[in-house]
Formats: C-alpha cells, sequence, structure tokens
C-alpha cells in the first residue's frame, strides 16, 4: 500500500492548521484514506512537521467537527466511517482532468482557477 | 578474584564488541543517502553509536579501577559493619547499571537532538508510527535479562549466606571450604539494576519511535533508519545483559566446581553455558544491522510516487 503524505509551507498565506486539514480531507475525498484508517498521533505529525503540536490538534479538532475523523480512545485519531467522499466518476473525472492539466503546463493554482471558472460558468 | 573475573568478563565483552562494532562502522561503505536531510540524520546516528560505545567503554575502564581498589581491601574499613554489603560486591552489581547507562543515556541524547525538520517547506507521512525495533533482538535482550533475574534468584536461594558459598572440606572435615557467590547481597541489587536497564531500554526505544522524520527522503527511508537506530541501542543492551549472565554463571559454575565434589557436573555445566552466553552476545553485538538507505529519491516508494498534497495553492 503507498503511504500518504501531507505538506505544508510556512511561507503559505494559508495557516498551517489549514493546510492540514485541507489535505487530509483532499485524501479522504479521494479515497486514499478510507474510513477506519488511522492517522499519526498529534505529537508525532506535529514532530514530523516541525510545527506546533496546537497546529495539528486544531487541524484535527476541525476535521473531528466535521465528521471527517474521530478520536477513539484506544486507536487514536482514524477516519470516521461517515467521512464524504467524492463519487467514483467524479473522482476518475477529477484525476483526468489534473492530468490533462498538467500535461498543458497549468500550475495547481491556474488548474483551480479553470474548476473555479467552471464552477460560476 | 572471583568478582574481578566478573568484571573482567564484562570489560571484555564490551571492549571486543566495541572494537567490532567500531571496525565494522568504519569498514562498511555506507550507501549514498537519498537526500540532504537523510545524510544528515545519518551522520548523526553514527556519531550518537560511536560516542555511546566510546562512553561506555570509559565507564567500564574507571569502574575497573574502583573495583581493583575494592578487592585491595581498601573500602572495607568504612563498612565495618558484619551483614553490611562492602562496596566491592556492590559496585559489581551496579557495574552493569553504570556501563549501560552510560551507553543508553548517549542513546537518549542522540535522539533527543536529531535533526530537526528545517526549511520552509514540512512533509510528513500520514502514517502511525509503528515499532521500530528488531523483535528477533528485542526479545534476545528480555532473554537474557529474565534468565538472568532466574539465575541470581537460584544462586539467593542456594548461597549457603548473603554473599558466600559453602561445604565441608573433604580433607579436613571439620574445616569448610568457601567462595564467594552470588548470594541475595549481590542478588538484589543486580536484579533491580537489570530491570532499569530493561526499562531504560525501553525508554529509548520510545524516543526512537517518536523522533522526527527524515522529511525529504521516502518513508521507507525513515523507518529503516529508526529500526537501524533501534537495532544499534538492542545491540549493546543484550551484549551488556549477556556479559552480566556471563558472569554470573562462570563464577558461581567455577566456585561450586571447586568446592561441591557433588555438584561439578553442574558447576562445570553452568560455567560452559556462562562462556556460550559470552560468545553469543558478542557474536550478536556485530551483527551489522540493516542499513537505512533503500536509495530511491523522495516520493518514490516501491517505484510508486507517495501521493503528497501539497500546500494548497
Amino acid at each position: 500500500m503507498t503511504p500518504v503524505g501531507i505538506e505544508v509551507d510556512l511561507t503559505s498565506g494559508v495557516p498551517p492548521y489549514e493546510q492540514i486539514r485541507l489535505q487530509v480531507l483532499a485524501h479522504v475525498s479521494a479515497g486514499r484514506l478510507s474510513p477506519g484508517d488511522r492517522l499519526p498521533t498529534i505529537r508525532a505529525l506535529a514532530t514530523d512537521l516541525g510545527v506546533a503540536a496546537g497546529t495539528v490538534a486544531r487541524a484535527f479538532r476541525e476535521l473531528e467537527q466535521a465528521g471527517v475523523v474521530a478520536t477513539r480512545r484506544r486507536t487514536g485519531t482514524v477516519v470516521a466511517a461517515g467521512a464524504p467522499t467524492t463519487d467514483g466518476a467524479v473522482r476518475r473525472a477529477a484525476g483526468h482532468f489534473v492530468a490533462t492539466a498538467r500535461a498543458a503546463g497549468l500550475s495547481d493554482e491556474e488548474t483551480l482557477d479553470a474548476v473555479r471558472g467552471a464552477l460560476i460558468g | 578474584m572471583a568478582l574481578a573475573l566478573l568484571l573482567v568478563l564484562l570489560i571484555l565483552a564490551l571492549v571486543v564488541g566495541g572494537v567490532v562494532a567500531l571496525a565494522i562502522t568504519v569498514s562498511r561503505r555506507p550507501a549514498p543517502a537519498p537526500s540532504q536531510a537523510a545524510d544528515a540524520a545519518r551522520r548523526h546516528a553514527i556519531g550518537v553509536n560511536l560516542v555511546a560505545w566510546i562512553a561506555a567503554g570509559i565507564t567500564a575502564v574507571v569502574l575497573s579501577y574502583a573495583l581493583l581498589d575494592a578487592a585491595n581491601g581498601r573500602y572495607d574499613s568504612r563498612y565495618p559493619e558484619p551483614g553490611v554489603p562492602v562496596p566491592g560486591p556492590l559496585l559489581v552489581a551496579l557495574s552493569p547499571a553504570v556501563i549501560g547507562l552510560a551507553y543508553l543515556v548517549v542513546h537518549a541524547i542522540g535522539e533527543r537532538t536529531w535533526p530537526r525538520p528545517t526549511g520552509a517547506v514540512r512533509r510528513a507521512a500520514l502514517v502511525p508510527r509503528g515499532d521500530a525495533a528488531p523483535r528477533w533482538l528485542r526479545r534476545i535482550t528480555w532473554a537474557w535479562a529474565g534468565a538472568l533475574v532466574a539465575t541470581l534468584v537460584v544462586t539467593g536461594l542456594t548461597a549457603t549466606d548473603e554473599r558466600t558459598f559453602s561445604r565441608p572440606d573433604p580433607a579436613d572435615p571439620g574445616d569448610l571450604l568457601v567462595i564467594p557467590y552470588a548470594g541475595w547481597s549481590y542478588g538484589v541489587p543486580l536484579i533491580v539494576v537489570t530491570a532499569l536497564i530493561v526499562a531504560a531500554t525501553e525508554g529509548v526505544l520510545w524516543l526512537v519511535a517518536r523522533r522526527p522524520a527524515v522529511i525529504d527522503a521516502d518513508p521507507a527511508y525513515d523507518a529503516a533508519s529508526r529500526r537501524l537506530s533501534a537495532h544499534r541501542v538492542l545491540r549493546g543492551t543484550q551484549l551488556l545483559l549477556a556479559g552480566s549472565l556471563a558472569g554470573v554463571l562462570v563464577v558461581t559454575g567455577v566456585g561450586v566446581a571447586m568446592v561441591d565434589a557433588d555438584s561439578v557436573g553442574i558447576g562445570v555445566a553452568a560455567s560452559l553455558l556462562g562462556y556460550v552466553v559470552a560468545a553469543v552476545g558478542v557474536g550478536l553485538a556485530t551483527v551489522p544491522a540493516r542499513p537505512a538507505v533503500p536509495a530511491r529519491p523522495a516520493d518514490m516508494v516501491d517505484g510508486t510516487p507517495v501521493p503528497v498534497a501539497g500546500p494548497p495553492p
């Protein structure tokens, strides 16, 4: 099984906790994290990322409030059973779209602009 | 004499193991680290391992001087009360702890000062931390500790008094043949010390499992790096415990064979077992751990890319 990773850019305008939250959400939505999958502990993830434990704790807390993850006493933080995942066809279409955008040389921001444009069109 | 033999065995095992480990470390040509952070982590780990062995060696040498003083009886006058252990036995009993703790403290400091993530972009795998220690080596370490405690309980129960074992002299039935023996004066401190070493080892392994990941190498590299560190910690600890067990078995076995004609076979078997334990301990201490370098670029595991979501644009 391929491990899933996240990346936090400390120079980004987006706060680190929000970056963590969005990326965990993206992995769940894309089906790379399934219900029941265990996440690292807050302390371990904070140590690896070199950020304060409170930063990761806030991201996990908001994910828990959104029903994406659940905290259990024995197993720690796991992906919740009712976590929102994208429909398989939509996920495949999104993958195809991203591959096309990258082949065309678009940056992530330009790719998202294209999606936003389609959404408001 | 028997006390000196015990410590000499321990020191010999440590020195041989340390020299061989050093030779292996120096002579093996390490594979290239897959990233700058991985290279820094590897250099840190090698340095910590070398310093740990040196610290253990220096501690052993210092203790051997102290033991020689005790063997010469210089300390006896300070503890004249009968039944109170003189520093000699206590020193012997506490030597493994002091040597082991010197070794483990260096490893613990090394784990606490493990290179932290640097740079603006930080990465982490979204997988829970597993147990990094090689299971077989951990089991052997626990087995040495268990066997040592069991041996000390047996010698404690069979000792004539707190520190000796005696039998009537066949040549002169009115006289006794007395040998130093691992009675409760030696046994209780050694049992406590053994428990302390095992607990300290588990503590260092806990630190190994929770140190910062090597951020710009693939997760398999980081897992292998932790396994390597845990292997190094256990390698030294098991050598120490094996040395202690071997010392107790050899000293007890030789002594019993000398004074108890009915137990010559048991004594010889115990001393032979002690030598086997020492040989196995030294052998295991020289088994090189698998290097932590599957030299693949970052983001690749088994030839497939690791999905990293990346910061939101």
